[in-house]
């Protein structure tokens, strides 16, 4: 998990409308789902700067995927009448990254954590079909993105049963 | 899955990409399984247990890239059917069955 550094309030933390009468939007897991994008978007930054560029194209295309998810969960909270937390002002990588194998073995960390976040949004969004689809969405393409990393760094098992379980 | 399996026996080239799809599948339909027990524990009265439908290996073209076609449409299916599910049960049902359609999505990229 790529941890934020200490400061502000955790997702988990802010205020809960999930399963309140008449509050459509599980707005605790849509936080956390921003949160892992915010997250993946910065170690998309970091890991560009560590592989070859013959991945650069790779990079770029999930670091734009991560950015489009960002942008549309703001949206989504902000419709919902709630103010979408921001990045975090610094993020702690699980270890240091050095070399292409550290920043793959980042950048499989993100899809993974971006996988777990809209499984939960999937898991509390039971009353509307199109925000279910979005974070189905959301939580497959991390899923494929995580296996296609590890097919680059040589990490076996290329995919996982249940990809965002806990 | 039945298919993978074969397809694994038949072209060595695709054994790996096949065996690692048919664990997945293999893990889903027991998770599935017990998970459905959960819900309706029991629904058949413990009397003497059904004998185990024989096993009938699907056919597997000789053809390489038919094999991987027809392995590939399989997960598609497969995704397409867990997807469709995602939309309408209850939520800890729903996440399950996004996972499993996001695994068969990985399964399909490793394969196309």
């Amino acid at each position: 998990m790529t941890l934020p550094r200490p400061s502000g309030p955790h997702p988990d933390m802010s205020p809960c409308r999930d399963g309140e009468a008449g509050g459509r939007v599980p707005v605790a897991a849509l936080q956390g789902a921003l949160a892992a994008e915010h997250a993946a978007v910065w170690v998309y930054g970091v890991a560009g700067a560590f592989v070859s560029s013959a991945l650069t194209r790779r990079l770029d295309e999930a670091a734009t995927a991560h950015q489009a998810r960002r942008d549309a969960t703001e949206r989504l909270l902000l419709d919902a009448g709630v103010t979408p937390a921001p990045p975090e002002p610094g993020y702690l990588s699980p270890e240091p990254v050095t070399d292409a194998a550290s920043a793959l073995r980042l950048v499989i960390t993100a899809e993974t954590d971006a996988a777990g976040a809209w499984r939960s949004v999937v898991e509390r969004s039971p009353n509307d079909p199109d925000l279910r689809g979005a974070a189905l969405e959301a939580l497959t393409a991390a899923a494929v993105r995580a296996t296609r990393w590890r097919v680059i760094a040589g990490t076996v098992p290329l995919t996982v049963p249940f990809p965002g379980a806990p | 899955m039945a298919l993978a399996a074969a397809v694994a026996g038949a072209h060595s080239a695709l054994a790996a990409a096949a065996n690692a799809l048919a664990a997945d599948r293999a893990a889903h339909a027991r998770t599935l399984r017990a998970e459905l027990h959960r819900v309706h524990p029991d629904p058949v009265p413990a009397s003497a247990p059904q004998p185990a439908p024989p096993v009938v290996p699907p056919p597997v073209s000789p053809d390489p890239a038919a094999a991987k076609a027809a392995l590939t449409q399989a997960m598609r299916a497969a995704q397409d059917e867990a997807a469709a599910l995602v939309l309408t049960l209850p939520g800890y049902r729903a996440a399950l069955l996004a996972s499993v359609a996001a695994c068969c999505a990985t399964h399909t990229a490793l394969l196309t």
